[in-house]
């Protein structure tokens, strides 16, 4: 029947993808390639007078950056490791089925909805020196003022940004591997079981494997959001070395408009080492 | 090798009416293969899961060699089950995936090597090991899940639907393949499926398991030429039934009375017969009917005929069925051979 050989894409949209592709691909080449060419553009100096490498010259010479770099690396890397840790030992306790676990879903995904400022002013106020959890130390005489309370923000290992990007990115890596677990369901296991495998040897050996690839790319999004995002570091974090995008705000508000194209160079090195780890995580996983 | 013993299984999947097994018992003697037969939905795969230890019953007992195994989880028992989709660890090559279990039994790496190479060798793979799972066809995964479960040499095999994701022509061969190593390793074997012509070719024994419990269990011819109930004569096909009385090796019915085969049950009840059986012509057991309707269904014809407010159904080749026309009187002969009766309904 000549009906019948019409094909999938012929269904879907006629004529070429990258045609049926063009008005979405449009809209993202002007609002995120058009942001990131004159972002390059203006790390060159252009609108200021003419083309140049000063502000990278300057930028990557200066130690400043390199320690901000190294810092924003360490919450990124931090961040990223524990949530997936954390998340996944969440996902596998809650696709077992027990009594209540619909609510123990909802309570452990809720804070998805809370937005990172609120977050962040939240973990000051537990953990700061002048704190909740100082307060309810003072409170029992463990310690005699806030100094005695040990630095848990604006501190030099950065554990207050750590502990926010962990508490509020367990959740989605949860959630993303529960939805997989779903898909992959019960039987893989099952059979490894069968053939011979204790519960621990089938989850390692068989459901880790199969979740590899979406505990990747969900680790990427943590990680890219973390190394790049400046509200939280701002809100919780010290201001000698600052992480990597506060740098790059601060000399984006620098009342002094020359630090503009170094507010430049720093974004889009900050964009560059995050794609370049991604894209290293995705090769490794093949 | 192991005999497997299941004692009055019970098990209710939570929220659900029915018991997906109920009461269900069943032996499997050493070295035999037992085909469970049954429609979706009557709990064959859920006892293949409790034999195996990956879901416990809620009463009852799974014996193998007469001891309970009621307490040993999957890994420990003596049984290894081949799913229906094979699931085959898709991120492991074949030779990997073949010698998983003996991983699993920390076998020496060169001892796996060598057996993996004998299994894939059994099931015409041998040269398949370094494959992945995706690049291999519906019926090579299905023969590496076999080879895969063969390797372990276990004491008690579990087939569930080995067939049912292969085309007509794989699945007679894979059907080939099952039962001749099944015949060399002598591996205690149950093989589930909702086909019966692949139960009958598969079982020594096929027992056929109906709303979570076993109707009938016996040799394939058995269970389609005398139906132990109404239900199993049903599932085989079955439609015609006549009420009437069984005595001294004769049936008294609306029709008459009809020879019966020796040994059929004796008492009120009611009389089956396939419909496939039914001849055209004199003999013994002849009778006279009025044609209704006749429907071509390919190499036969299904003919409905009445007699005494009676129906029956007969399925003919074409040339047996050139004479039935609707509205015409047929003669036709119920083989006493073929005839059975189903006491008490």
């Amino acid at each position: 029947m000549a009906g019948s050989r019409t094909s999938a894409t012929e269904v879907i949209g006629r004529g070429h993808p990258w045609l049926s592709l063009a008005p979405a691909l449009g809209v993202i080449a002007v609002l995120f390639g058009g942001g990131l060419v004159l972002g390059l553009a203006g790390s060159f100096g252009m609108g200021r007078g003419g083309w140049t490498f000063e502000p990278w010259l300057a930028v990557l010479s200066e130690g400043r950056v390199w320690r901000a770099l190294g810092l924003s690396l360490w919450i990124a890397f931090a961040s990223t490791a524990l949530a997936c840790g954390l998340g996944l030992g969440a996902a596998l306790l809650l696709r077992r089925r027990f009594p209540g676990q619909g609510l123990a879903r909802l309570l452990f995904q809720i804070n998805l909805t809370i937005p990172h400022a609120v977050g962040a002013l939240g973990i000051l106020w537990l953990l700061s020196q002048s704190g909740f959890l100082a307060r309810l130390a003072g409170g029992a005489g463990l310690i005699d003022g806030p100094a005695g309370f040990p630095a848990l923000t604006q501190d030099r290992h950065a554990i207050g940004i750590i502990a926010h990007y962990v508490w509020k990115e367990v959740p989605f890596i949860g959630l993303i591997l529960l939805a997989n677990m779903q898909s992959i369901g019960d039987d893989p296991e099952a059979a490894a079981r069968s053939l011979g495998a204790s519960p621990f040897a089938a989850m390692r050996l068989v459901l880790l494997p199969l979740l590899r690839p979406a505990l990747i790319r969900a680790g990427a999004i943590v990680f890219a959001f973390s190394f790049g995002a400046w509200e939280v570091p701002v809100l919780l974090g010290q201001s000698a070395p600052p992480a990597l995008p506060v740098l790059a705000w601060q000399r984006f508000t620098d009342p002094d408009l020359a630090a503009r194209p170094e507010a430049m160079a720093i974004a889009m090195l900050i964009a560059l080492v995050s794609a370049l780890l991604i894209r290293a995580a995705f090769a490794g996983r093949s | 090798m192991t005999r497997l013993t299941l004692d009055t299984l019970d098990l209710r999947h939570p929220g659900t009416e029915r018991p997906a097994l109920d009461a269900l018992s069943l032996d499997v003697a050493d070295g035999e293969m037992v085909a469970l037969l049954g429609p979706s939905g009557c709990g064959k795969t859920t006892a293949l899961r409790v034999i195996a230890g990956l879901i416990a019953p809620d009463a009852g007992e799974v014996r193998f060699d007469g001891v309970s195994v009621g307490h040993l989880p999957p890994e420990r028992r003596e049984a290894v089950l081949v799913f229906q989709s094979g699931q085959l660890f898709a991120h492991m090559d074949v030779a990997s995936n073949v010698g998983f279990g003996l991983r699993m039994q920390r076998r020496p790496k060169r001892e796996i090597a060598a057996r993996v190479a004998e299994a894939l060798a059994q099931v015409q793979l041998a040269d398949l090991g370094h494959r992945s799972p995706h690049e291999l066809s519906g019926g090579q995964r299905q023969r590496v899940a076999l080879a895969r479960a063969l390797v372990l040499k276990p004491g008690l095999l579990l087939l569930d639907e080995p067939l049912s994701s292969l085309d007509a022509h794989l699945r007679t061969e894979m059907r080939a393949l099952i039962r001749r190593l099944q015949r060399e390793t002598g591996i205690t074997t149950l093989v589930v499926t909702h086909d019966q012509e692949e139960a009958a070719v598969l079982g020594d024994r096929v027992a056929l398991m109906l709303g979570g419990r076993i109707h009938q269990i016996g040799a394939g011819a058995e269970l389609w030429n005398r139906p132990a109930d109404l239900e199993v004569a049903r599932f085989f096909g079955g439609c015609n039934f006549i009420p009437g009385r069984s005595a001294n090796g004769a049936f008294d019915c609306a029709l008459g009375r009809l020879a019966l085969p020796r040994a059929a049950p004796a008492g009120e009840g009611c009389l089956t017969l396939r419909p496939e059986a039914i001849e055209p012509g004199e003999g013994e057991n002849a009778v006279t009917l009025r044609v209704i309707e006749t429907r071509f269904e390919g190499l036969l014809t299904r003919i409905t005929a009445e007699a005494a407010g009676l129906r029956l159904e007969a399925l003919m080749r074409a040339g047996a069925a050139r004479g039935a026309v609707p509205g015409q009187d047929v003669r036709w002969r119920l083989p006493r051979e073929a005839l059975w009766v189903l006491p008490g309904v």
